[in-house]
């Protein structure tokens, strides 16, 4: 596993790897360097899941207060981020506070005096215990304030004596609130229930702040840190491709951002960048499956059933399925669930819905599982198909951009674009040709300002489809496209060149099936000869995505017709499979209103769903 | 007065009178959760000077009176009203009767014979100290004792009501010792249940003066959040802050955490009344957040009886769907359609979520209507009932 601890990095990389989490980690610090004497200490609890970057903040926290003289000179710091177990009590939490501001102290008079008291301790009445660490605290503490970083504060109350946990955690607030002086940063894995209990002495006690999943591009400045802080050239520079990009697309589908598991996926993914993503998904998962299965292992057999079950079904399932086919009744199925569901291993899909559907809520847990039943099954297909799907979808968005912005910027900015898109000159003198006759005054395209603001490209498509498209098949386009993947050129950028994409929208609308089924059976065969039957079924996405989202306009017949063309031409072949699911399910679920349609997907899988067919379907 | 803390900001004007009433009698302090008594009681906490002298004490996990004595003797030390050596009266009367002066013998099982001996010289001893007014703040009082009676100990939880009770009597005349009881569960149903369950005949408070803690008024919540986006870098304009203090219904707990919630957003956009809004929504509503009035719920499942409770679900149902205030006859009409009630019985309850503070009255043309006190409040049990 990449090695990558956030308890023993050197800090000013931690700092700089803190993606994501900055303007929290400033917020904290701030909370701390601002609050004044006068005022109430700040309390704070993070809530983030395993892998968040909850000890890479807290180790950030430390290093910046520890370097600020002015706070430490009125604060010390009881840095507690090792494994805190045996934590039974609010005594056993007051005696690994004294260790850890003993552990982490540079003071020997300090470390000494501790070492004396406890030891006095030892000798007085059980009774006295805890009133007597409190006043060691406090004495030691000499008007200072403390600190205290804590991790897992969930366990720590969960690890406490149910019949004593209020009395505990009440001798714990009252000694804050007492002495205004004790001031937490913790964090915990999961909401903690009995936080919203009215009646827990802690209720309201902290100000919560929940982690969110890192976003896309926060995954891919993440990953691109680590490659630039390894000078790792080589890789950063396929990040930048779209092929690297569609590969960190799916990694980040798959991880939903979670730093710990970005990382376990770096590590394969910079010794093999060039392998299939399958190859190194695969090997990410078996490094994740001790991980996974060490988590499992805190729950209890009933709750572990149930994830087996879920984990084995791809799909969401109906809570009544859950109590059938694991054998448990209709409370303590419910009763399990909802346990489940606030620890975070699963997810109801249908929020409002009657009958509630549930899932493994990190699809890596579940695919740990999955691929433990089938090595080559569908997922390894469905990964390979994610990465060339992003990575098609990024050069088709690329190849738009810039030949739009070639043609419409002022000089000079135009020049720049022109050169950017040069891979594109063919399409880039038709264009052109048609624009130098006119055509252009009538597109009534506004001018565009930013490189960021990018023009809504299926509406600029689908303006130009017919003429363009019409433009295209007179110049033969489809022979063109054939020998050049003979040829063996890139058969995605001959696709875009040549705008095969509209021309086949322009023969699905003009009722030309047969051209359609034509056309792509000859671009099977020569794909399979060509081995490049991954690109053609990745490019064949995009057009099943783009029929379906503008469904609208095709007859719901010419649709039909479309579906079992692609079936009779690409059944069986398993390259084809991912695409001509999303069809079926995109044809049913928007067509025939089968509205349960979209419950056959995985969670990964409705998610490209809804990103590529621009909709988000209702649950 | 000496000016008081400064990052504690606002309720000048409820300590104010506090100080006034303080000044005659002692108090009795409620609120429901979140309204921020706790930062009063801190504000009075920080007046020390030679008018006043005050200790904040927070007593929740006390469990019995001997303890209870021991953690005030403490206290008075630790928060400097006295010196150890400034317990003459104590030191006096251990040293003839127990022929010690140690204090650890307060940590003896033996103590419990003398509690009430040694917290009456206590204050005796304090008393002597000081002339002016000598306020000791009780936080979670009702609670400690209510723990008391939890352990079995009831005995002892009157004892110290009544102790507590000669101790004010004896001081309040001649000198300016005070306490303020303070507490989330109200002192009248600790009492309450103390008389019923136990036949317990006292009154220990019923020469305090109930002061109940509400939300802010609009200037301090302004000011509250002016202070607070200064502190935490958020920028805000003059119009913003008043909408965001009202946004949190005026709420000091809310007002803190949402101010928060803005800063960690870390919005690539201006601040705006619509993302001021959201950020409520997200903290009153999102995922795992729902629980933030839950003590409002447990409320009303607590301390009111079956049939009252449906009629105050049907009640604070209807009034969380609405946006103008509902006039009694029309929440009689509409409570009656789907509860068989009496209208006194409507009425009690409606007067019953008055004092409790969840709703609100008005006369408007002549009708008396009713609306949720905070739009936090109804936004909650809307998305949670409704």
């Amino acid at each position: 596993m990449y090695l990558f601890n956030a308890k023993i990095e050197d800090p000013e990389k931690l700092e700089q790897m803190l993606v994501g989490r900055e303007q929290i980690v400033n917020v904290l610090v701030e909370a701390q360097l601002k609050h004044s004497k006068n005022g109430l200490p700040p309390q704070f609890l993070v809530v983030g899941p395993r892998g968040s970057g909850k000890t890479h903040m807290l180790r950030v926290i430390y290093e910046r207060l520890l370097r600020n003289g002015d706070y430490i000179a009125m604060h010390d710091i009881a840095y507690m981020v090792e494994d805190e177990t045996g934590i039974g009590s609010y005594f056993d939490l007051l005696q690994r506070i004294l260790e850890a501001i003993k552990r982490w102290s540079n003071d020997a008079q300090k470390t000494n005096y501790i070492i004396e008291q406890i030891d006095k301790l030892k000798d007085t009445q059980p009774k006295e215990w805890t009133r007597s660490t409190e006043n060691i605290l406090i004495s030691l503490l000499n008007n200072k304030s403390l600190l205290i970083l804590i991790e897992n504060f969930d366990a720590i109350m969960r690890g406490m004596d149910k019949k004593y946990a209020v009395m505990e955690l009440s001798r714990l607030r009252d000694f804050i609130q007492q002495h205004n002086q004790l001031s937490f940063i913790a964090t915990s894995q999961s909401l903690i229930h009995s936080l919203s209990d009215n009646q827990n002495p802690l209720y309201g006690f902290f100000n919560i702040i929940q982690l969110k999943r890192l976003t896309l591009e926060e995954s891919f400045d993440y990953i691109k840190k680590i490659a630039l802080s390894e000078n790792n050239e080589e890789l950063v520079q396929f990040l930048e491709t779209p092929d690297g990009k569609g590969h960190l697309e799916a990694i980040h589908q798959f991880t939903k951002g979670n730093h710990r598991l970005l990382l376990v996926f770096f590590d394969f993914l910079r010794a093999e960048f060039r392998s299939n993503l399958s190859d190194i998904f695969l090997k990410s998962i078996d490094e994740l499956k001790p991980y996974y299965d060490s988590f499992l292992k805190s729950l209890s057999p009933q709750q572990q059933k149930i994830v087996q079950y879920l984990s084995l079904q791809r799909n969401p399932q109906k809570g009544a399925d859950i109590g059938r086919n694991c054998f448990l009744d209709k409370s303590t199925v419910s009763k399990q669930l909802s346990e489940l569901q606030r620890l975070g291993f699963i997810n109801p899909v249908n929020e409002k819905g009657r009958d509630k559907y549930y899932e493994i809520s990190e699809p890596l847990l579940r695919l740990c599982v999955e691929i433990g039943e089938d090595r080559n099954g569908i997922i390894k297909l469905f990964v390979n198909f994610l990465g060339q799907l992003y990575s098609k979808e990024l050069l088709r968005a690329k190849f738009l951009y810039y030949n739009y912005m070639g043609q419409y910027q002022p000089e000079p900015v135009r020049k720049l674009y022109q050169e950017e898109a040069e891979i594109y000159s063919f399409v880039k003198s038709q264009y052109l040709n048609l624009w130098m006759a006119g055509e252009a005054e009538n597109s009534g395209f506004n001018m565009v300002g930013e490189p960021s603001e990018i023009i809504n490209l299926d509406q600029e498509r689908s303006y130009q489809n017919q003429e363009l498209s019409k433009f295209w098949l007179l110049n033969n386009a489809f022979d063109i496209l054939f020998k050049a993947i003979e040829n063996k050129s890139k058969i995605e950028i001959e696709w875009y060149k040549l705008g095969i994409e509209d021309a086949l929208m322009v023969l699905v609308n003009y009722k030309k099936e047969d051209m359609v089924k034509d056309i792509f059976n000859k671009l099977l065969t020569t794909c399979r000869a060509n081995n490049e039957l991954e690109q053609l079924s990745a490019l064949f996405s995009i057009v099943v995505f783009r029929i379906i989202r503008e469904r609208k306009d095709i007859k719901p017949l010419r649709l039909e017709l479309t579906g079992q063309i692609f079936e009779d031409l690409f059944t069986g072949i398993p390259e084809f499979s991912c695409p001509l699911r999303y069809f079926d399910i995109g044809f049913r679920y928007f067509v025939k209103a089968e509205k349960e349609a979209i419950y056959e997907m995985s969670q990964e899988e409705r998610k490209i769903f809804e990103n590529f067919t621009n909709t988000e379907a209702k649950y | 007065m000496k000016a008081i803390g400064t990052d504690i900001i606002g309720r000048e004007k409820e300590i104010g009178e506090l100080l006034s009433i303080l000044d005659q009698t002692s108090v009795i302090m409620s609120s429901t959760r979140r309204m921020g008594k706790t930062m009063i009681l801190t504000k009075i906490g920080e007046i020390q000077d030679l008018n006043v002298k005050s200790m904040l004490c927070f007593v929740e996990s006390i469990q019995s009176a001997e303890e209870f004595v021991d953690f005030l003797r403490e206290n008075l030390i630790q928060q400097k009203l006295i010196q150890e050596n400034g317990f003459k009266s104590l030191f006096n009367w251990m040293n003839t009767n127990l022929g010690s002066k140690d204090v650890g013998f307060f940590k003896t099982p033996d103590f419990s014979k003398h509690w009430k001996k040694a917290l009456n010289l206590m204050m005796d001893d304090l008393v002597e100290k000081h002339a002016g007014l000598i306020i000791l703040m009780l936080d979670e009082f009702p609670k400690m004792l209510w723990t008391m009676i939890q352990n079995g100990n009831h005995q002892q939880a009157t004892e110290v009501l009544d102790e507590l009770r000669h101790i004010r009597e004896r001081y309040e005349k001649r000198s300016k010792l005070r306490f303020i009881y303070c507490g989330s569960i109200g002192m009248n149903l600790v009492i309450n249940h103390l008389i019923k369950r136990f036949k317990y005949n006292g009154a220990p408070t019923n020469n305090m003066h109930q002061y109940i803690v509400t939300e802010m008024n609009p200037t301090d919540a302004t000011q509250l959040v002016k202070h607070l986006t200064k502190k935490h870098g958020v920028v805000i304009d003059d119009v913003l802050e008043t909408y965001l203090a009202n946004a949190c219904s005026y709420l000091p707990f809310f007002i803190d955490r949402i101010i928060i919630q803005i800063k960690i957003s870390n919005l690539v956009f201006p601040i705006s009344a619509s993302s001021i809004d959201e950020t409520v929504d997200e903290f009153l509503l999102g995922r795992g957040n729902n629980s933030q009035f839950n003590h409002f719920t447990e409320r009303i499942d607590t301390y009111y009886d079956t049939e009252e409770k449906r009629i105050a679900h049907e009640l604070l149902r209807l009034l969380s769907k609405t946006n103008v205030p509902l006039s009694s006859e029309a929440l009689l009409n509409h409570v009656k359609i789907k509860i068989v009630a009496e209208d006194f019985e409507i009425m009690k309850i409606l007067s019953d979520l008055f004092e409790d503070m969840y709703v609100d009255k008005s006369v408007i043309d002549d009708s008396t209507c009713y609306q949720f006190r905070f739009v936090l409040l109804k936004k909650w049990w809307k998305s949670k009932y409704a």
